[in-house]
């Protein structure tokens, strides 16, 4: 090389540094010490266990989870905290239970006293940086609402295609309440809206530019683009933003990533269409009280189809959220957390999680955990819920627990052996006042084998309790409450005290 | 030079309007625009409030009214800058005697037909080209009878006079609505 091509060469060198940098995702700076290991917490909106194939579910849903689970715990009999998002989220952040955390309702938060007792004022020390994010607005709220222990909020609109909220765009401060105002003056799914103009006026503006949306990505996306909310995005632009935000966050860092699908609507990506349209039937079953569906069993098994194929789409996504990890030596050094809010059903004649019923489906979600250098896959077959994840990645994190956790540490973390008696909760109860007693509820209590729900005050559905032994009876068809009195009035017994004592300060906030 | 040239620009376009709608006009017009919003939306209040009862506080709940209220106050606005818009691209003495009871009358049947197209669309059911034929159609027939019948026209505008106290009512509780907002956001 002669000095002039020398010197060209030379003269370019400068342009290459950015180039360089960008190639390394993780500035060696943010490496961590592995004492304060990074906290990752995936979550996919309502992704029931029964649909997942590592659980045994006979289509293959989630074959890169199965990767994911090799070197992880996986939880076989792990519960959600209710049956939709608010209440099942919200006992994530709090490790409590719905009656204690009170975020009962859609929309709602948690009571004040757990603004300052959750996941993220937790991990208020020792410099985590604390981030959360979700592409449902319920979420949204309730992040909101923890938004002084938090470093970075980030709002749905930062990631969607379209974001047709005035909420988290022009009332960041504001976003639960107003998001609540603005859903009922603009989009009431279903009823009429407080808007006179603005609601057909904005709904048909909408349905323009989505039509023009979808022809654009009709593509990939021949049954929809994903959204919900009036909200919309791409499974593929979150991933890869978490994956460029991954390194910029200083570490050690808490990351709570809430990602909507595979929630309805199921629009899956094109080369997961018609995947799973085989001559396989679930189990049938009588259609029950609080049945939401009106067509037939073969429209739902249909919804099945749609649904299953979406979570085809999560996992392919979550797969290129993994490798990344794996490639960049993340798993050194985070704990990364794989779960669900809530479950999704098909049978009975109800449809989705819009239901007072707290049937396996609905409430089953996964659960895997991968610590730092766990290289094998450990299954945990003892029953767990989601108020035991607060207190396990405190654990995990060499902090103490607080007193106020309703959970405790999982196996294989704990040093204490699980109590086989140890009952775990669901509940219900999105008709009940936040600050009064469960009048209105359904609450699951499973204990051992068993598993006792308890419907309250529901016209035509009230005082009604359902039994069934889960090891012998896995499908719930069996309804032993009259046939096996003796468990079914120890169980009934001590739920009952359960929800009297849950009760109690509610009933003195109304007796005074 | 520029001053005379503004200042002249903005008499002229003061001019203009007032040569259309007067002040009265513009506050029967508002009336009209803010009366059926209001109403569909404080209606609509008393039936959420129940269910934000469940988990709203009263401070909450004040916030909540607070920002349907604004809500509602922004869309009269856009209504009514729509309406006035409408009277400014006529020409001037076209409708000059009847526009005022025409807008209010108009304002009614497209509030009707909004509600209507919302129900529809609610209800599954797809008559919404026909809506808006039958919408056009009592629009102009309204344009027809209020331009014949000048009685027609006194009459709207007197019942007209007495729901501008309303619109005052609504202004007041909006602008503390927008106060309740800004601070909330602040």
């Amino acid at each position: 090389m002669n000095r002039r091509n020398f010197l060209k060469v030379a003269s370019l060198l400068p342009f290459t540094a950015p180039w360089v940098a960008s190639s390394n995702p993780i500035p060696q700076t943010y490496r961590t010490n592995p004492d304060t290991p990074n906290v990752l917490i995936v979550v996919f909106d309502a992704l029931s266990a029964l649909n997942v194939s590592i659980y045994g579910y006979h289509r293959e849903t989630m074959p890169n989870l199965a990767r994911f689970a090799e070197r992880a715990s996986v939880y076989h009999n792990h519960c959600s905290g209710g049956n939709f998002t608010t209440p099942g989220t919200s006992s994530i952040f709090t490790g409590t239970y719905p009656w204690t955390h009170r975020a009962l309702n859609l929309g709602a938060t948690t009571t004040t006293t757990y603004a300052s007792r959750n996941i993220f004022s937790e991990f208020g020390q020792n410099n985590y940086t604390r981030i959360g994010f979700s592409h449902n607005l319920w979420v949204t709220i309730l992040l909101d609402s923890f938004q002084e222990h938090l470093e970075e909020f980030i709002l749905p609109s930062e990631i969607a295609i379209l974001d047709y909220h005035l909420s988290d765009n022009i009332f960041k401060s504001d976003i639960g309440l107003a998001f609540e105002a603005e859903y009922r003056f603009l989009n009431k799914p279903g009823k009429m809206s407080n808007s006179v103009f603005s609601s057909p006026i904005l709904g048909s503006i909408k349905m323009f530019v989505n039509k023009m949306l979808e022809k654009k990505y009709i593509q990939d996306f021949p049954r929809g683009l994903p959204g919900f909310h009036d909200i919309v995005y791409t499974l593929e632009d979150t991933i890869d933003w978490i994956i460029d935000k991954l390194g910029n966050w200083p570490q050690p860092f808490l990351s709570y990533l809430h990602m909507m699908p595979p929630h309805d609507p199921y629009h899956t990506r094109k080369e997961f269409v018609n995947r799973f349209w085989d001559d396989w039937q679930p189990t049938g079953k009588p259609d029950h009280f609080f049945a939401n569906y009106y067509g037939s069993q073969d429209e739902l098994n249909a919804q099945r189809v749609f649904y299953d194929e979406y979570i085809l789409y999560v996992d392919s996504e979550f797969g290129r959220l993994h490798d990344f990890l794996q490639d960049n030596a993340y798993y050194e050094n985070t704990i990364v957390v794989f779960t669900s809010d809530h479950g999704e059903m098909f049978e009975r004649k109800i449809w989705n999680h819009n239901t007072p019923t707290l049937y396996e489906p609905i409430i089953r979600v996964p659960l895997l955990i991968s610590i730092p250098n766990e290289t094998s896959r450990q299954d945990i077959y003892a029953p767990t819920s989601c108020v035991d994840l607060l207190p396990t990645l405190l654990h995990l994190t060499g902090r103490s627990i607080p007193e106020w956790c309703e959970g405790q540490v999982l196996p294989p973390y704990s040093q204490r052996e699980a109590r086989p008696d140890r009952s775990l909760f669901v509940v219900e109860a999105k008709e009940n006042a936040k600050t009064q007693p469960l009048q209105k509820a359904t609450i699951a209590m499973i204990n051992g084998d068993y598993k006792l729900i308890y419907y309250r005050g529901y016209d035509g559905y009230d005082n009604v309790f359902e039994l069934f032994n889960l090891r012998h009876d896995p499908e719930e068809l069996d309804d032993i409450f009259e046939t096996r009195t003796e468990v079914a009035s120890e169980l009934k017994k001590e739920l009952l005290a359960k929800i009297e004592e849950k009760d109690k300060p509610f009933l003195d906030t109304e007796g005074a | 030079m520029n001053v005379t040239f503004v200042s002249k620009a903005k008499y002229e376009i003061v001019g203009f309007i007032r040569d259309r709608l007067s002040k009265d006009d513009f506050v029967y017009i508002f009336s009209a625009c803010a009366l059926p919003i209001h109403i569909w939306g404080i209606l609509n209040l008393f039936i959420d409030i129940p269910s934000w009862l469940y988990y709203y506080d009263f401070i909450e709940l004040i916030g909540g009214v607070a920002y349907t209220l604004v809500f509602s106050l922004v869309e009269t606005l856009f209504v009514f800058i729509g309406v006035v818009t409408l009277r400014l691209l006529l020409p001037k003495r076209w409708a000059a005697d009847w526009f005022v009871s025409f807008s209010i009358l108009m304002v009614l049947e497209l509030t009707i037909t909004a509600l209507l197209f919302q129900y529809f669309t609610v209800q599954g059911l797809y008559y919404k080209t026909e809506l808006l034929l039958a919408s056009v159609v009592s629009i102009g027939l309204t344009a027809f009878l209020i331009s014949k019948f000048d009685r027609l026209n006194h009459y709207v505008r007197s019942i007209a006079r007495y729901f501008t106290i309303l619109a005052y009512v609504y202004i007041f509780f909006d602008v503390v609505g927008l106060l309740i907002v800004i601070m909330r956001n602040l």
